[in-house]
């Protein structure tokens, strides 16, 4: 497939070219309530095709696998960026130069998923959801989806990358629906990994998921509404990973940064606790597995680990080639596109804290009053560092004791003054926010997490009719 | 809300293409005022074309029915980014998605498989993926493809002066969009905007005897920023247009609002805690109420006892007044179609009429368990069986100015967007209230921060107190200002 690439890259003469050919199958395999519902194959595959003209950029995109028709996506995206330098006042920023890697790089996998056939899957997804429904009594509901995305790509620029890539992500969502006297509480659990089915349930099995979500399904039922206000906090390391996406993962994202974020200009200034180390990787880093493994990026650039903030203080932001020109500095490998007609944006890869020195049951035993909170739903951030996100379960703990589970809430609070109030940071580091995906115009499989730690942020009160 | 083609993302065009000319042999049909070109037509008749072959080839390989989903899109964006114009793309794509059924009733399995290529060979792999997937599924009984119903054309959603739209054209909108954004203010900043121009095609062709096609076209545009002055960085704000019809297309408008929007979320304070009532903006109580309500209302989540809703057909679950109706049909509408993923028709449903629950909505396969008629509502792209989704959503307005409603309200908080979960099986909803402000003496006084909101949708729907008089359009969805009373309001302050 390079061949094509190479080839129709040879007949062309003029622009700085980008072309990406992306192969992904995808099957997703969903069961509810002991139905099958839908079982799915996909196949999205095509060719992207980036032109920088004049100081402007332009995109096209062809599914037709032959030389004739990539050179006419290549005429396409040459007139699109015409067109669009056209219309700049100013040009943008060539792709900066860098030092491409060659050959073909393989995500690593344990157990891979073709190890299992299409029926062995399906019979997964049906047990898994049959234990949903035999793990309580007062369960309604149950479903298991499992999904997978097989990625085969070949990368080509004018200015010399060559590289041929191949990547499995798996994933698995199971959820419980309890009721009692007319109310209904869910919960979901849920594992997304790069690699095989040896990391898709290397820290749980899905009968382990199945019987936790109908257990916290059917313990929601009866459980306390959080109260508001400003509390001091223990955070899981899946909430831990929403923390560091959303709250500032989002706000480096070196476009982010040039649009005005609230992390602009702060490069070298204190943004969080000497506690606090950063980090965005393509790798797998402290535990194999990540669910946002890259290991070079949709421009053809080897995915680099940023250190964003070390020891408490701003050090990188996450750039393309674009910006890396922009800010004089080599590219972090953040590049990324969701299929082959999408163009690459800078998107996270598996962001972290790096581990801490204290262990959870001596941060619980040290909080006199607080939450800890576990299971990462939602989030979003803005701007100006303000964040929020929801988690799922709410354990009280009062005079060093860990209480009994209240229902889920919404976090929210800025997130430089957040990182500021990190006190304790845990021992024990986990990926585990792998499944789903980030959005931002386009998809992308993105992980995080760490250890756990403890700060102080704003949690929403209760439900109306909760008190 | 889940409702219409056009609101499944700005820049993607598959799912715009469910549109508004049919061209076969499902009942008589009338032409809208700017029917397709020769060549759209040529688009479809060929597109129906391959969507039969396809589905006779299933059926050749062993399936008992099949269906057969095509797409043709063509697309033309422009970009924003950083106060710029970041690029422009053009695209043109085809997509197939095979349906397969094999057995008969309760033994019927079914497959499905996606694909965007439509040479023989990847053609052929698809069908027999979906074969294998079908062979490998559990039976059931609603594995069984809809009969043929008549359906009409609905107008307006075809405009040869919008397929004419070039490159250039896409771009000379976006610069036009920026420039008045920021001529407003020079502190307003565009993070990243869009104009993307789209028309396609769409057919289905089923073992049942469906023959259908469509072309449409729409344009969507965009601006997402903030006001940025010196060290007060204003929470993000958006706008998001869509139009059918050329003479619609207003990008100066957009930016200028977006701007006037932006800047009016500096200096925030801190909210104040309470309990009682607030006005939720029209994109605060789609997002949070029709949200809920359009997932309490799907017939799949009601047969499976995942809506609150389930037992409630005929009851009252709103304020007297409260009337929210799905209309599929209306000429221009951006979410409406002359049929649906499944190759039924669209029709006009009152789902809650004055406070009282009329109806769920159905696809075939989950009108089959319950063993109700399906009711056209059947949504979804060539990548996905089809799913349930709702069309042109309108709730009906009231009779207060939005300013009356702020004098109404008197003190409290005006929640413009909302950003935070709400859980479509409980209706529990709690997150932050963005682009929000501090009401007081019927006024808005000014924005506020971390500010969290909570409640549960369905306890506060019979809460609603007072709805505004003018509707904003939200591509698909036309809804009032909302006064309810109940909102628990949490502020770090």
């Amino acid at each position: 497939m390079l061949d094509l690439l190479e080839t129709a890259l040879a007949r062309s003469h003029g622009p700085w070219l980008e072309l990406r050919l992306h192969d992904r199958r995808a099957r997703s395999i969903l069961v509810e309530d002991g139905l099958l519902e839908a079982a799915r194959a996909t196949r999205h595959c095509g060719v992207g095709v980036r032109a920088f003209v004049d100081g402007a950029w332009g995109f096209a995109s062809t599914s037709v696998l032959t030389v004739e028709a990539v050179q006419k996506a290549i005429d396409a995206a040459t007139k699109a960026a015409a067109a669009a330098a056209r219309g700049r006042k100013t040009k943008a920023q060539a792709p900066s130069s860098c030092r491409f890697p060659s050959g073909t790089w393989t995500s690593p996998a344990r157990v891979p998923l073709a190890s299992l056939t299409l029926a062995d899957k399906i019979e997964l997804v049906h047990k898994t959801d049959a234990a949903v429904r035999s793990a309580g009594t007062r369960i309604t509901s149950s479903s298991c989806k499992y999904s997978e995305l097989v990625d085969e790509k070949w990368i080509a620029t004018s200015d010399g990358a060559r590289v041929h890539l191949v990547d499995t992500k798996p994933e698995i969502r199971v959820q419980a629906v309890a009721e009692l006297a007319g109310e209904l509480q869910s919960c979901v659990e849920a594992a997304g990994h790069t690699g095989g089915f040896g990391d898709l349930f290397a820290r749980r099995s899905a009968d382990d998921m199945a019987i936790r979500a109908a257990q916290t399904a059917t313990d929601l039922l009866r459980a306390g509404y959080v109260d508001g206000g400003k509390k001091r906090v223990i955070l899981a390391p899946d909430v831990v990973g929403l923390l560091v996406h959303e709250a500032i993962g989002h706000t480096v994202e070196a476009d982010f940064v040039l649009a005005g974020s609230a992390a602009a200009g702060k490069i070298g200034q204190r943004v969080a606790s000497d506690l606090v180390t950063l980090c965005d990787s393509g790798e797998s880093e402290y535990a194999p597995g990540a669910g946002g493994v890259v290991l070079v990026d949709d421009e053809g650039v080897a995915a680099q680990k940023v250190t964003i903030i070390e020891r408490g203080i701003l050090r990188s932001y996450l750039h393309n080639r674009e910006t890396a020109a922009h800010f004089g500095v080599a590219p972090t490998g953040n590049a990324r596109a969701f299929e082959f007609d999408n163009e690459p944006l800078i998107r996270m890869r598996n962001t972290y804290i790096e581990p801490g020195s204290t262990e959870l049951s001596s941060m619980i035993e040290d909080t006199d009053d607080g939450w800890l909170l576990v299971g990462a739903k939602n989030g979003q951030a803005d701007a100006n560092a303000e964040f929020m996100f929801v988690v799922g379960e709410a354990y009280p703990i009062k005079r060093g004791k860990l209480g009994a589970l209240h229902r889920g809430t919404t976090i929210t609070g800025n997130a430089f003054d957040v990182l500021g109030s990190v006190d304790r940071v845990g021992t024990h580091f986990a990926w585990d926010l792998g499944s789903g995906y980030c959005g931002k115009g386009q998809p992308a499989k993105v992980d995080a997490g760490g250890p756990h730690i403890r700060c102080t942020a704003v949690l929403a009160g209760a439900s109306n009719d909760g008190e | 809300m889940a409702s219409g083609a056009m609101t499944t993302g700005a820049m993607t065009t598959g799912a715009m293409t469910t549109g508004a000319m049919t061209a076969a042999n499902n009942g008589a049909m009338t032409r809208p005022r700017d029917a397709p070109t020769t060549l759209a037509r040529q688009t479809e008749h060929e597109t129906l074309a391959l969507c039969e072959s396809v589905m006779r080839r299933a059926l050749a390989k062993g399936a008992a029915q099949a269906e057969v989903w095509g797409e043709h899109a063509v697309s033309t964006n422009a970009s924003l980014e950083q106060n710029e114009l970041k690029g422009a793309a053009t695209a043109e794509h085809a997509a197939f998605g095979v349906r397969v059924i094999v057995g008969a009733g309760a033994n019927a399995r079914v497959g499905f498989c996606y694909v965007n290529r439509k040479d023989d060979a990847s053609l052929d792999e698809a069908i027999d993926d979906a074969l294998a997937i079908a062979r490998a599924s559990g039976a059931d009984v609603g594995n069984d493809l809809v009969e043929p119903r008549p359906v009409r054309a609905v107008g307006g959603l075809y405009d040869s002066r919008v397929v004419a739209l070039s490159a250039d054209d896409a771009v000379g909108l976006a610069a036009r969009m920026l420039s008045a954004a920021r001529d407003i203010d020079a502190r307003v900043s565009i993070d990243s905007g869009y104009v993307a121009v789209a028309h396609g095609t769409v057919a289905i062709a089923t073992s049942k005897g469906i023959r259908l096609a469509d072309t449409d076209s729409s344009v969507m545009w965009g601006l997402f920023g903030m006001a940025v002055d010196g060290d007060d960085v204003g929470s993000f704000e958006n706008v998001s247009e869509a139009a059918r019809d050329f003479a619609c297309i207003d990008v100066e408008k957009s930016g200028r609002e977006f701007a006037q929007r932006a800047l009016s979320l500096l200096r925030p304070r801190a909210g104040t805690t309470s309990v009682g009532p607030a006005i939720f903006s029209p994109e605060a109580f789609e997002e949070i109420f029709l949200g809920a309500l359009s997932s309490g209302i799907d017939g799949d989540a009601v047969r499976k006892g995942k809506s609150r809703l389930k037992d409630k057909l005929g009851a009252r679950i709103a304020a007297r007044g409260f009337t929210l109706v799905d209309d599929g049909t209306i000429a221009g509408g951006n979410g409406s179609a002359p049929f649906d993923r499944e190759g039924l028709p669209h029709r006009r449903t009152v789902i809650v009429g004055d406070g009282v629950l009329h109806h769920f909505i159905y696809d075939g396969r989950t009108a089959k368990r319950a063993g109700r008629p399906p009711t056209g509502h059947a949504s979804g792209s060539a990548r996905n069986l089809p799913g349930i989704g709702l069309t042109n959503v309108r709730l009906a307005p009231g009779t207060l100015s939005d300013d009356e409603l702020l004098r109404t309200l008197g003190k409290g908080l005006l929640v413009g967007r909302f950003s935070g979960n709400v859980d479509e099986v409980s209706g529990d909803f709690s997150g932050v209230a963005k682009a929000s402000f501090a009401v007081k003496n019927g006024r808005k006084a000014y924005p506020v921060q971390e500010t969290l909101i909570a409640g549960n949708v369905f306890d506060l729907l019979p809460r609603v107190v007072e709805r505004g008089a003018t509707l904003q359009r939200l591509v698909a969805v036309d809804c009032p200002h909302v006064l309810v009373d109940g909102l628990k309001v949490t502020a770090n302050g």
